[in-house]
């Protein structure tokens, strides 16, 4: 059996990335509201997930405003759909 | 929450989770089901009752208003929503598509009845209603809108055999069918 993806089994990180693969693009704010982590955290999460190259960040103004928003890339959904086919195997599902 | 590791079942509890707290009723969605159904079916009615009454010889007028409109205020209110929101789904993507695509058959259809008359375009206009309401009750998974979309087929091709006046009542029929009726139903759902 495969081992998991150690990037992924992890539960913010996995929250993230499953908010990505339902959404085309979503705002850090978005993140935070859902998962309810701490902005602090979830910024570390997003790094490492944007340096595996699992998603690409966009920072931009939005009404004067700084927002960054991001999107899942094909390295990243990929990843999950490995990730989520072997969980199936471990679970026997 | 925090980010440390954890096990496989609740490595698919999580995917769930945030899926499942992704989806939307999109019965927010419903307001341009209802503007353009209003809109066209009060412009068809009014078309009818000034050829009734002879009021003038010529009452496009009454679709040119309609559209401008209809028109002004979808796109002030698409631009207003799309500032305001970031976080698309694919769902989204999917009905922006469809219905970006059918305003250019809408287009084409204009363009059709000035060259062929309007009682050839009528037909093609119910079924291109029929047609954007049926994909997205598919998209949605709302049964009121699949089938509002079935019935301005049905309509649509009854419609063809009507080349009267009387076509712009089946046009209001068409549009409270497959806009107005799954609109408001979209409108309450939960």
């Amino acid at each position: 059996m495969k081992n998991l993806d150690p990037l992924l089994h992890n539960q913010l990180r996995l929250s993230i990335m499953s908010l990505l693969t339902a959404h085309e693009e979503i705002t850090f704010t978005f993140i935070v509201e859902k998962t309810e982590a701490t902005r602090g955290n979830v910024s570390v999460q997003v790094s490492k997930l944007e340096e595996a190259g699992y998603l690409s960040v966009k920072k931009e103004f939005k009404e004067r405003r700084p927002q960054t928003s991001m999107s899942i890339t094909q390295t990243g959904l990929e990843a999950m759909d490995v990730y989520t086919n072997t969980l199936k195997e471990y679970l026997n599902l | 929450m925090t980010s440390q590791t954890f096990d496989e079942k609740q490595g698919l509890d999580t995917i769930r989770k945030m899926i499942d707290s992704s989806r939307k009723s999109y019965s927010e969605t419903a307001w341009y089901f209802l503007i353009w159904g209003w809109v066209i079916l009060a412009a068809s009615l009014i078309h009818y009752a000034v050829i009734q009454l002879q009021w003038t010889s010529n009452p496009m007028f009454v679709w040119f208003g309609a559209l401008v409109m209809g028109i002004l205020y979808t796109v002030i209110r698409s631009i207003r929503e799309d500032r305001s929101s970031t976080n698309k789904t694919f769902v989204d993507y999917c009905l922006a598509g469809l219905w970006i695509g059918s305003n250019g058959m809408f287009l084409i259809t204009i363009l059709l009845g000035i060259q062929f008359g309007w009682y050839v375009a009528f037909p093609i206009f119910m079924a291109i209603y029929g047609w954007g309401t049926f994909a997205s009750g598919i998209i949605l998974k709302f049964r009121p809108l699949i089938i509002g979309g079935i019935i301005s087929f049905v309509i649509a091709a009854v419609s063809v055999y009507v080349q009267s006046e009387e076509i712009l009542l089946l046009l209001a029929l068409s549009l409270l069918c497959s806009y107005l009726i799954p609109g408001y139903m979209l409108q309450n759902r939960k």
